[in-house]
């Protein structure tokens, strides 16, 4: 699986993996704003589709962890910026981390164990679940977490949906070879 | 299906099963939305009687502007100018537990019965 990248000297290859996160971060940067043009919200409030977590998830599986860390702070920042939103700043932040730490443990895991389809309806739950979290600690109340039902059932909406999309992205990605895959999922 | 992934859907499946029962218990003891709290960066900033009639209140704070209005036993966030508008689609709330939140304001609105014991010393109407 590796045979192509071993072929490179050690910093064409590093080149190649910042490329690869500058584009995967402009995808998740244009599909957060798109997604913010979506008036998703009047069903359950504060629930999102989450698209960016579809680049996210492909990062995670065919990069690594450090990668889609590093991805997950510039997409933060640079949705923050464009769409103005450094009021909630703090929220998509914690909600992005924990969303982030849950699926990176379940990768690591291995594919034997979890499929992506659960990765990534774990990943919608805890996101929904640390935006919660941290919005309570900010206003000192636990209160909103009457709607802890109505984001969990989101997040497993969103999570499938994300799921399939990230699933066909790992799969198409892959046929480009253009970098080894660390879970080739079965 | 994998052996974890059946183990997380059996506890998510427990979770929704849990919220549904305490949702469906709490009906039978339906009590008579009268007040709503308003709290404001985590403090009691309001406490308003719910009327049939409709009146508005405005809430100014360093952080922004909001407007909620009260009409037939409920509360609605009317306006506000934080930019992801997503207190509005809470829409208009009228039974006990329910709340309103403005995150980038910091508001929060919950509505609660008569025979609560907070706040009734502090009615503004």
């Amino acid at each position: 699986m590796r045979k192509e990248s071993m072929q490179l000297s050690p910093d064409q290859y590093q080149l190649r993996r910042l490329i690869i996160i500058s584009i995967f971060a402009s995808l998740a940067v244009v599909l957060g704003v798109v997604e913010a043009l979506i008036p998703f919200t009047v069903t359950i409030p504060g629930a999102k589709l989450g698209l960016g977590n579809i680049v996210v998830l492909a990062c995670l599986v065919c990069l690594g962890g450090r990668d889609a860390l590093l991805l997950i702070v510039i997409k933060t920042i640079l949705t923050s910026f464009i769409l103005g939103s450094f009021s909630t700043f703090l929220f998509s932040v914690f909600g992005a981390l924990s969303s982030f730490l849950m699926m990176y443990v379940m990768v690591r895991l291995g594919s034997k164990l979890f499929s992506l389809m659960m990765i990534s309806v774990m990943g919608g739950i805890v996101h929904n679940l640390g935006q919660l979290l941290a919005a309570s600690i900010v206003l000192g109340t636990t209160k909103i977490f009457y709607y802890l039902p109505f984001l969990l059932v989101a997040g497993i909406a969103t999570g499938l949906f994300v799921g399939a999309a990230s699933k066909h992205l790992i799969g198409s990605l892959n046929r480009l070879q253009l970098f080894a895959v660390r879970n080739p999922q079965s | 299906m994998k052996r974890g992934d059946i183990a997380i859907a059996a506890l998510i499946f427990i979770a929704l099963s849990w919220f549904a029962y305490s949702a469906l218990g709490k009906d039978n003891k339906h009590e008579e939305a009268a007040y709503a709290s308003i709290y404001l960066n985590g403090e009691h900033y309001d406490e308003v009687v719910l009327t049939k009639e409709e009146y508005e209140i405005e809430i100014s704070s360093e952080r922004g502007y909001n407007r909620l209005k009260i009409s037939n036993m409920g509360i609605e966030m009317v306006e506000a100018d934080c930019p992801d508008q997503i207190c509005l689609g809470f829409g208009h709330i009228h039974s006990t537990s329910e709340n309103t939140v403005c995150l980038p304001n910091r508001i929060l609105v919950e509505i609660h019965g008569a025979d609560d014991a907070e706040g009734v010393d502090a009615i503004v109407s």
